[in-house]
């Protein structure tokens, strides 16, 4: 439960708000590997800690995390340089069902931030992805400049990935499409058998139903849900949705265990 | 002059394309009838906004952007349609004129159907009319989805 010291290595700026860091150990003890889609806690000292799902690995345990400013804690980790120390316990929560995509077409539906936990699985479809069967990423942003590892969407292209992007608003330059992911999801290019999906709640709400529409089956698709998780291990109940605590049971789930919970205003 | 092979390739379009595709033969031969080739240079107007709407496109080829213009300010765009989606549905409502400008952003090619044909096709045929209507009710409703969720900006700062 202690979190282990971790060493910022790197540090990259992504929009005005948000920051990729790199963190290897600090000493001899490391956290595990994470699987994708799941997150670590992350401490930063005298401040707070809060879950971050993980957005990257690499060799000497060397883990990423892409984090967006919006309250005290996360402010401090957007604010930390290189050589400073945080602390991260975990790997925490479930992972997306990478295996699922086996042999089936998969559509990956990434809103905002939200193709952060979806890095790594996007990475390991790619690899793994077999003729005939296709690998549809569809990202979502507010505006163009506000898309995450934009230089990496050709890498995945070139290893046979269909990315398209999308945003609510753009000028005559951008060479994306203009209006919401769940529009390009009726698009016959774009069908598939399993879908993971991250973003705002909404947005994944309302990408799940158009899924659905498409007659994809609802325990096909996975969403990654995030609650106040806090200790992580399923003590504390501050993640709780119904009967779920998502630091236990997600944060990725697949929708037909959430649906009836997504209903509920205020959960 | 619509030489033969144009038209088989006017009806070979309709019959792939999204909008009217799983139409009865006839129907898409009547519709094939009422319609013609189009294409635009990237930057060219499709439709301008507050012009009679005469056409209505159904795209093939190219992105083409949905803005609006005002004095005084940049245009906004607003969506940007591409191949398998359609252009225009001010056609279907009086008093038929557009709401909206249109620019082609690649060069962009559509199948475009006589918009007061079409009215007068869909008035004699009804059961051809409850299909394009249908068909229509289905754009209009999805473009209606994405501005509301446009609206709520979800990945806007948090409220």
């Amino acid at each position: 439960m202690a979190p282990v010291p971790y060493r910022v290595v790197t540090r990259v700026v992504d929009g005005s708000d948000v920051v990729t860091i790199g963190l290897v150990p600090a000493g001899a003890d490391a956290v595990g590997v994470p699987a994708p889609g799941q997150f670590l806690m992350v401490w930063v000292n005298g401040v707070g800690e809060i879950p971050i799902s993980v957005s990257g690995i690499g060799a000497d345990g060397l883990v990423e995390l892409t984090v967006r400013r919006v309250g005290m804690t996360s402010e401090a980790i957007v604010g930390s340089e290189v050589g400073d120390v945080l602390g991260a316990r975990g790997p925490y929560g479930t992972a997306w069902p990478i295996e699922e995509a086996d042999g089936r077409d998969i559509v990956v539906v990434a809103g905002g931030l939200g193709v952060a936990p979806l890095r790594l699985a996007i990475e390991a479809l790619v690899a793994r992805r077999r003729d005939p069967h296709r690998v549809h990423v569809v990202i979502g942003a507010r505006r163009p400049d506000q898309l995450l590892y934009a230089d990496t969407y050709e890498r995945w292209r070139a290893a046979g990935a269909q990315v398209v992007t999308t945003v609510d608003a753009a000028d005559r330059d951008w060479t994306g499409a203009v209006g919401t992911a769940t529009e390009l999801l009726g698009r016959h290019d774009l069908r598939g058998d399993v879908a993971f999906v991250c973003g705002p709640e909404l947005m994944m709400v309302w990408t799940a139903r158009a899924l659905l529409r498409t007659g994809m089956a609802a325990d096909r698709i996975h969403v990654s849900l995030e609650r106040n998780m806090h200790c992580g291990i399923a003590h504390c109940g501050r993640c709780q949705l119904g009967p779920l605590l998502l630091c236990r049971d997600g944060a990725v789930v697949s929708w037909d265990r959430v649906a009836p919970l997504m209903a509920v205003p205020g959960r | 002059m619509t030489t033969d092979a144009t038209r088989d390739r006017i009806e070979q379009a309709l019959a792939t394309h999204p909008f009217s595709a799983g139409l009865a033969e006839a129907h898409l031969r009547r519709l094939a009838s009422i319609a013609h080739e189009e294409s635009y240079p990237a930057g060219a107007w499709i439709l301008r906004s507050d012009a009679p709407a005469d056409r209505f496109h159904l795209v093939t080829a190219g992105r083409a952007a949905v803005e609006v213009l005002a004095a005084g300010r940049e245009p906004t765009l607003i969506a940007t349609v591409h191949p398998g989606q359609v252009i225009g549905w001010s056609w279907a409502t009086p008093p038929y004129r557009v709401h909206f400008d249109v620019v082609a952003l690649d060069p962009v090619a559509t199948v475009a159907v006589d918009a007061t044909e079409l009215r007068a096709a869909c008035d004699d045929d009804h059961e051809l009319g409850f299909h394009v209507m249908r068909r229509l009710a289905a754009v209009l409703a999805a473009r209606l989805e994405s501005t509301r969720h446009q609206l709520v900006d979800v990945y806007g700062p948090a409220r």
